[in-house]
């Protein structure tokens, strides 16, 4: 309330100057004169009483000082006039001025930029209502330690019935669709889900409604319910389009709603190549019943909503509950399996999570090294300035007032730099978000909000206060009769100690984001250099999926033959084959098996592998070797004994030391009576799950004998790939003009997917180490360059008595060295300390590798030596007489 | 005479101004000469402190002012005790009893 009064009465005397004084004026004067009437009427003089008051109680205009100066609004005042003094001050110095701001607009910029990722991705809340209750529920597999994402439905079903924490569970699933009996025929890629995903993210249709709890059940699954993006795009945002029917997958189905624009679920697509787009399509309904054989089918995602009130602890316990009961009753297929509950946030984020706080980490370094040679700037300006403040401080102003002056000056810079930055930012975000791999999750949420700007606001402010510090508090240190006697400005020894430690510092900085860099770097390397197991290039990849309505497993066949030998015959084309799984693209399969001889008694002990649908040229065109045994041939067909190649690593783990071709295994495990199907040949090893993931055990099957509705034909080529995209999906539409492609894609394009993160991770590490360096060698030319101009004197003396040319670069390069030294010996220090938190991020590398710690070392005292050889150059060329002659 | 009231001092004239205002409305002399009476002399005050801690007092809402004509017919600025400066006054003088009672005890105890 007082605080408000102060305010108010501060403001108006600020606006109402004028008469604020002339009221304070009439009633001092009133004071004074009152006082010497008394006086008066003692019998003095007026002229002796008025002195005589003057001295007693002080005269008129110091007591108007000393009250005005009393109030708030006068120091606001004081800062206006710092301000613009400040103001004039730099714009006397443009290059000064230009050099600062751009440096420190650089590393608040960029800083933003990265901010503002972090905060689109890490800490804005999904976009669903109240979404800090929901959760994605994992298995977790406790004897191999793995987690599985996706739940069988009898689970869910479980799950569901006997959790009690919470208000709702939904499952989902990805499923596609041929929409036909249109213009063209098209491919949808969308989800089933249970009826209550809807109400447990809180969403609603804008048009038609949402699945009533009976359309989930088996037989009544024939609605859809369209996204924005699709009715507008397949159906010209008809708004009649409610309770029309749709061809899909040669089923009717009816549109009972349709999205709002903003809905997307899940609200990242997992990271994969084989989905080709990253919404949802459509939502239709799950269709599914329990059946028991199917308690390891894993195949759905399960989200759930938190009831009110309950936490994410409670939910874990109350699922332990449920798993370890489900764990009595179906020891077979649950045994050790327990149930994770994590915030989808987190499910969302959490791969990306440690890389973006470490690159918000390492901009902050950069920031650091930008705040360290504008400090050297400054302290620079005020050796120059020493003369200037002398004179003020002769002429009354106290050291406090000039420290305020400086601080004023340096805040001014620092906002300067600000507003610079955040133009800058938006260049960065604009590059950042090109840049970034499709599959960095809402990186296309990636704005300035009011959150960055707030930010950038107290960034800036801090950056001012750092590099501020040392330059205005060094004027209180300054002797300032020194500078007015005439004597040359030298630099103080204090002065030159502190600048020599920030260059220190920021090399230090930059060589332990270097080294950062110089691992990252590494690693990107390493990771290109690894043999995926196949030939990448010249490689097209062409996916469908057939409706199983229309495709009988024997039509998949026959329809299939006729599309691969359409797709052999086009010119250009070397080779097809085709699999379901294809390595790289995210998409596998598998479970547990058993080898002959070797009965296991559940789930958890059994041997596991990928199992993957290959056609019979598939081997040859991806360049596959065969290690042993034979491949598949037209006699695996039908009818024919079920064969089986298995890969490298399968045969080790499972077959140490002994020749796998010849023995049997089984799909079916526990006490289902086994069909034994004979391995018939070994290939060599493929990264499935992408570069970086050592190979996984897999067993090949061959087409003939398990057709499959979903297959990804692959071309190898000898002319570039995508050309032949429009050719290959001819040939498919040739063979039924029903039937929609997924999509074309390279097989380097898919490839470069799977590199995409790292080499994103990799250039933004290096762009910063890049960015450290500049600004480093920046420090040291700068330091050094003043160091020689501030010592022309002294260099042309020490030529005039007869120091060699050799002695003078000696001299200044040796300090500069010196400085380096000492720098990177700090550097080392703290990137040993450092790259631990780098570690998730690298691949194949230590995170001490000794030859990135030399080689990146090294060439940073080249550098530095190279920036402070310049300004010994000039050193060595001063002309003695000159520089004497300044005296 | 101090050049400047200590902080002590400086609290003290807050609440001697509140005392001093709490008998009737006074203007900026008449509370200096007043203050100097009650005090035998103790305090004599320059201008500008007494009128630094008018403005403090005023923005704090402890006192209002007003101007008005003197009894010698000049035009001055009266100052009032508000409701919230009386209050104040009230607390302040119970909380320096006690600190002079509980200085006192202290005193008496060694």
């Amino acid at each position: 309330m007082s605080l408000l009064r102060s305010m108010v009465v501060g403001l108006q005397s600020l606006f109402r100057k004028e008469q604020v004084s002339q009221e304070l004026d009439e009633e001092l004067n009133g004071f004074l004169e009152m006082a010497a009437e008394e006086k008066m009427k003692q019998g003095m003089s007026r002229k002796d009483a008025l002195r005589a008051v003057r001295l007693e109680r002080g005269n008129l205009e110091t007591s108007k000082e000393v009250v005005r100066s009393a109030g708030w609004e006068s120091f606001a005042e004081i800062c206006w006039q710092d301000l613009r003094f400040a103001a004039r001050m730099l714009r006397k110095n443009p290059s000064f001025t230009v050099v600062a701001v751009l440096t420190l607009a650089l590393g608040i910029g960029a800083n933003t930029a990265i901010f503002s990722v972090v905060n689109a991705v890490l800490l804005r809340p999904l976009p669903y209502k109240d979404s800090d209750q929901l959760v994605q529920l994992i298995e977790h597999d406790q004897k191999r330690g793995v987690d599985f994402d996706w739940v069988s439905f009898p689970n869910f079903h479980d799950w569901a019935e006997q959790g009690k924490a919470f208000q709702y569970m939904a499952a989902y699933k990805f499923h596609a669709l041929n929409l036909t009996n249109v213009s063209q025929a098209q491919m949808l890629f969308g989800l089933k889900v249970s009826a209550n995903l809807l109400p447990t993210l809180g969403a609603e249709p804008i048009l038609g409604r949402n699945f009533r709890p009976a359309e989930d059940q088996p037989g009544g699954d024939h609605e859809i319910i369209l996204s924005y993006d699709t009715w507008r795009q397949s159906f010209g945002a008809d708004p009649q389009l409610i309770g029309k029917t749709l061809t899909l997958n040669d089923q009717p189905y009816t549109v009972i709603g349709v999205m709002p624009a903003g809905f997307n679920f899940p609200p990242t697509v997992p990271i994969t190549s084989a989905v080709p787009s990253r919404k949802a399509a459509f939502l239709i309904p799950l269709g599914l019943a329990v059946n028991p054989d199917q308690r390891d089918w894993n195949m759905l995602g399960v989200i759930a909503r938190l009831k009110p009130g309950a936490t994410i602890a409670q939910a874990r316990a109350d699922l332990d509950i449920v798993s370890r009961s489900l764990e009595r009753q179906y020891p077979t297929q649950n045994q050790g399996i327990t149930v994770r509950v994590e915030p989808l946030l987190n499910q969302v984020v959490g791969d990306i999570r440690p890389a973006l706080w470490v690159f918000l980490a390492a901009i902050s370094l950069v920031l650091l090294v930008a705040c360290a040679n504008v400090t050297n700037l400054l302290l620079a300006r005020s050796t120059i300035r020493q003369r200037e403040m002398a004179l003020r401080t002769s002429l009354g102003a106290s050291r406090s007032r000039l420290v305020r002056q400086l601080f004023t000056e340096s805040l001014l810079l620092a906002v300067g730099g600000g507003a610079f930055g955040i133009l800058l930012a938006y260049g960065g975000i604009l590059l950042l978000t090109t840049l970034s791999p499709d599959n960095l999750p809402r990186i296309g949420d990636v704005a300035i909000d009011g959150r960055v700007l707030a930010y950038t606001a107290v960034v800036s402010v801090l950056t001012g206060i750092i590099f501020g510090l040392a330059p205005s508090l060094g004027v209180a240190l300054v002797d300032v009769s020194q500078p007015l006697k005439g004597q040359r400005s030298t630099p103080t020894p204090k002065h030159s100690g502190l600048r020599s430690t920030l260059v220190v510092s920021e090399v230090a900085l930059s060589l332990a984001l270097l080294i950062g860099a110089g691992l990252m770097l590494k690693s990107f390397v390493r990771m290109e250099r690894v043999d995926p197991g196949f030939r990448a290039d010249k490689v097209l990849t062409v996916w469908t999926i057939l409706s199983e309505a229309k495709y009988a497993p024997q039509k998949r066949a026959a329809f299939y033959q006729q599309a691969w030998q359409r797709i052999q015959a086009l010119p250009g084309v070397k080779s097809v084959g085709a699999i379901d799984n294809l390595p790289l693209s995210g998409v596998h399969g598998g479970g547990p098996f058993t080898i002959e001889g070797h009965p296991t008694t559940s789930d958890a002990d059994a041997p596991a592998a990928y199992r993957c649908v290959v056609s019979l040229n598939y081997f040859q065109t991806m360049s596959i070797p065969l290690l042993q045994g034979r491949e598949f041939t037209e006699h695996d067909r039908d009818g024919s004994p079920t064969a089986l190649i298995i890969n490298e690593t399968a045969a080790r783990r499972y077959w140490p030391a002994q020749n796998p071709v010849g023995s049997r295994l089984s799909f079916t495990t526990g006490r289902t009576q086994p069909t034994w199907l004979e391995i018939v040949g070994v290939v060599k090893d493929v990264l499935h799950d992408g570069l970086e993931s050592p190979a996984k055990p897999t067993i090949y099957l061959t087409f003939l004998q398990s057709p499959q509705a979903f297959m990804v034909t692959v071309a190898r080529t000898d002319v570039d790939p995508a050309s032949l995209s429009p050719a290959a999906r001819g040939a498919i539409a040739a063979v039924d003009k029903d039937q929609p492609v997924l999509m074309t894609r390279t097989m380097a394009d898919i490839y470069s997917d799977a590199v995409a993160q790292r080499r994103f991770n990799t250039a933004l590490i290096v762009a910063f180490g890049a960015l450290a360096l500049l600004l480093a060698m920046v420090g040291i030319y700068g330091l050094m360059a003043f160091a020689v101009t501030q010592r022309t004197h002294e260099i042309g003396v020490r030529i005039a008595l007869g120091a060699q040319r050799w002695d003078v670069l000696k001299l200044v390069l040796g300090r500069g060295l010196r400085l380096a030294l000492l720098g990177i010996v700090f550097g080392l220090a703290a990137a040993f300390f450092l790259t631990r938190f780098l570690s998730k991020l690298l691949f194949n590398v230590p995170q001490t590798d000794p030859a990135t710690f030399i080689v990146v070392s090294l060439c940073l005292g080249g550098i530095a030596l190279l920036a402070s050889y310049i300004p010994a150059r000039r050193a060595m060329r001063a002309d003695p007489m000159l520089a004497l002659r300044y005296e | 005479m101090a050049d400047k009231p200590s902080d002590l001092v400086q609290g003290t004239l807050d609440m001697l101004i509140l005392k001093t205002l709490a008998l009737e409305p006074m203007h900026g002399y008449g509370i200096a000469v007043r203050l100097e009476q009650m005090s035998k002399g103790v305090f004599r005050l320059n201008a500008g402190s007494l009128f630094v801690a008018f403005q403090r007092l005023e923005r704090a809402g402890l006192i209002s002012s007003e101007w008005k004509a003197t009894e010698n017919s000049r035009r001055a600025k009266y100052y009032v005790l508000t409701d919230q400066g009386r209050k104040r006054l009230n607390s302040e003088t119970r909380e320096w009893g006690r600190q002079v009672a509980a200085i006192a005890r202290i005193l008496e105890a060694s």
